[in-house]
């Protein structure tokens, strides 16, 4: 099977697109606190809520990104 | 409580869940006697299937029952359920296409077919399918003890007692056996699509119902003091814990058997890409889901529910584990909570017998096999089909046996995390790396194996209940994390300088 070489500049797009999401939603100390509460949720529990509804742009964008390159692979003779 | 309201409902609700579990068969229809068509519907699944059957795994009872129950027992740290999800997604779309397409390629069925192929080892085929099918026995478990939970809620204010729970168990455990039997991964997929939608219903629902129900949100949470740690947010001794609760759990999700089957029924690996990047929006109901285990305390009649030490039949003390139905009990008129009790409950049985279905191949294909070759693919699968009710019923003893001290029944889940994460070297980190070798994989497989039931042992006894997390200077830490850092440390240290041995080309 053919391979396609992965360059850097897509290897650090995707480290942004995979890895970043999840390293914010590591770092406790950024939301670990009360305030602001949103409807009166404490930060804590909003913050890392709609950190996770929004990942899926992100993880769309990479799947969108590596989709078009297995087309390609497929397409080689 | 309009009791017969609610049982009316759930009762109509299950009548279309099972009828959905035995037309399944003919769905899409192809030769149930053979391997592929039981256990992975063919392989024919599409984006949304695929989303639908994979959601189904990430949403059952951990989700609706054992989440908001830990939540509302020790608060914030329970939380470590969001980063979880959303970083196993991430992993998910790096491992799991790629799994994919080799084993499409070379004809695997399951993951323990891979690692034997990869590193042309009988032996690690057998270990890893016996990893597999253990890691799954307390996570069935789980799922049993959140149907329960459904059924002592249900029960409760009529004067049947506790063996009438019991013997529903039996009956919807009976029922499902026989549809999956008849139906293998097509039952489940069609009813995982039935489940979803009332799940949604159920998410949406309790959440409207309690926000209306409970007034200003802002001077409940200034009064509440979450049980046990006195803060609304994480107590800094617990960051660890969070941090390594979250981690663990997200690279072990996607090596359960269960989850690798939902991977390989995908039809294209472009579907099952975008399908998993869409899985997020899944785990906003879970974080929903979890945060009721704080709200609750300003609904006064579900927290009297939660609280009742009787609800369960006697000695059976709930607690926590009632957080979502009771909210549903309370907050939502008959008919709806009869709706929401059903999503629960199938929201337990669907991943049940998904997670039986995959143990079930393991046994027959990477075990019985490897024994006894000459078996026909048809026995094959008639050997799967009967496995797949006995590993039910094996769970659903394991239950009745530990009796009734679930409320941290979220420790069952991470006890299958401790043991199914071992397999991240052999099984993921060989997708893209020639550097293991068999023998160290063995060999750091069963370091880390050892090391984590050493600690869990150690931990579980001297706090006299299930404990996955072991206490370290910086606090305390998941066990998963720490056996699985054994564990890749003897692969790595006794992969180096041997003559490489690849066997699959990697591309």
């Amino acid at each position: 099977m053919a391979s396609l070489r992965i360059s850097s500049g897509r290897l650090f797009a995707y480290f942004v697109l995979l890895v970043v999401p999840s390293l914010i939603a590591l770092s406790l100390p950024l939301y670990n606190v009360v305030d602001p509460t949103l409807g009166g949720i404490p930060f804590f529990y909003w913050f890392q809520t709609v950190l996770l509804g929004s990942t899926v742009i992100p993880y769309a964008i990479f799947s969108w990104a590596e989709n078009k390159r297995t087309s390609k692979r497929e397409g080689m003779p | 409580m309009d009791t017969s309201t609610i049982v009316g409902v759930f009762l109509a609700l299950f009548a279309v869940f099972v009828f959905l579990g035995f037309y399944a068969a003919r769905w899409r229809k192809g030769d149930l006697n053979q391997v592929q068509e039981w256990s992975l519907a063919g392989r024919r699944l599409g984006t949304w299937l695929a989303f639908f059957l994979v959601g189904a795994d990430l949403y059952t009872a951990y989700t609706f029952v054992a989440i908001p129950s830990a939540v509302h027992g020790s608060g914030a740290l329970f939380f470590y359920a969001v980063p979880y999800v959303l970083s196993t997604f991430a992993i998910a779309l790096v491992f799991g296409p790629k799994l994919w397409r080799i084993t499409r390629e070379k004809g695997y069925i399951t993951g323990s077919d891979y690692v034997k192929g990869r590193f042309d080892s009988r032996g690690l085929g057998v270990l890893t399918a016996i990893i597999g099918i253990i890691s799954l026995l307390p996570y069935i478990a789980l799922q049993i003890v959140g149907m329960q939970a459904v059924l002592a809620i249900m029960l409760s204010s009529t004067n049947l007692g506790a063996s009438v729970q019991d013997l529903s168990l039996v009956i919807a455990f009976l029922v499902l056996a026989a549809f999956t039997y008849t139906s293998g991964l097509r039952g489940a997929t069609l009813t995982a699509v039935f489940k979803d939608i009332l799940i949604w219903v159920t998410v949406v629902a309790i959440l409207v119902g309690v926000l209306t129900s409970v007034g200003n949100l802002g001077t409940q949470f200034s009064t509440l003091k979450p049980l046990g740690t006195g803060t609304l947010t994480l107590k800094p001794a617990d960051s660890w814990n969070y941090l390594t609760y979250a981690i663990g759990s997200a690279f072990a999700l996607y090596l359960y058997p269960h989850a690798i089957n939902g991977i390989l029924s995908a039809e294209d690996e472009r579907k099952l890409r975008l399908s998993t990047s869409l899985l997020p929006l899944y785990g906003v109901g879970l974080a929903l889901l979890a945060l009721m285990g704080l709200l609750v305390n300003f609904v006064p009649s579900a927290l009297a529910i939660v609280t009742s030490k009787t609800i369960g039949g006697g000695a059976n003390y709930l607690g926590g584990l009632l957080t979502v139905p009771a909210l549903a009990v309370t907050v939502l008129p008959p008919w709806l909570a009869g709706v929401a009790l059903l999503g629960i409950f199938v929201g337990g049985l669907v991943p049940a017998a998904i997670m039986a279905i995959a143990q079930a191949n393991l046994l027959t294909r990477n075990i019985v096999k490897e024994f006894k070759p000459g078996i026909s693919e048809r026995t094959e699968v008639r050997i799967s089909k009967w496995a797949s009710a006995v590993f039910k019923f094996l769970a659903l003893g394991f239950v009745f046996l530990l009796g009734n001290n679930f409320t941290y029944a979220v420790q069952l889940q991470l006890l299958g995390g401790v043991l199914i994460i071992q397999l991240l070297p052999s099984l993921f980190l060989s997708l893209y790396t020639n550097f293991f070798k068999k023998w160290a994989l063995g060999v750091g497989l069963v370091a880390g194996i050892s090391t984590g039931l050493i600690l869990e042992i150690f931990e579980s006894v001297s706090t006299g209940a299930l404990q996955t997390f072991y206490v370290t200077p910086i606090g305390g830490l998941f066990v998963a994390v720490i056996a699985v850092g054994v564990n890749l440390l003897f692969s790595v240290v006794l992969s180096l300088g041997r003559k490489q041995t690849a066997v699959l080309p990697i591309s």
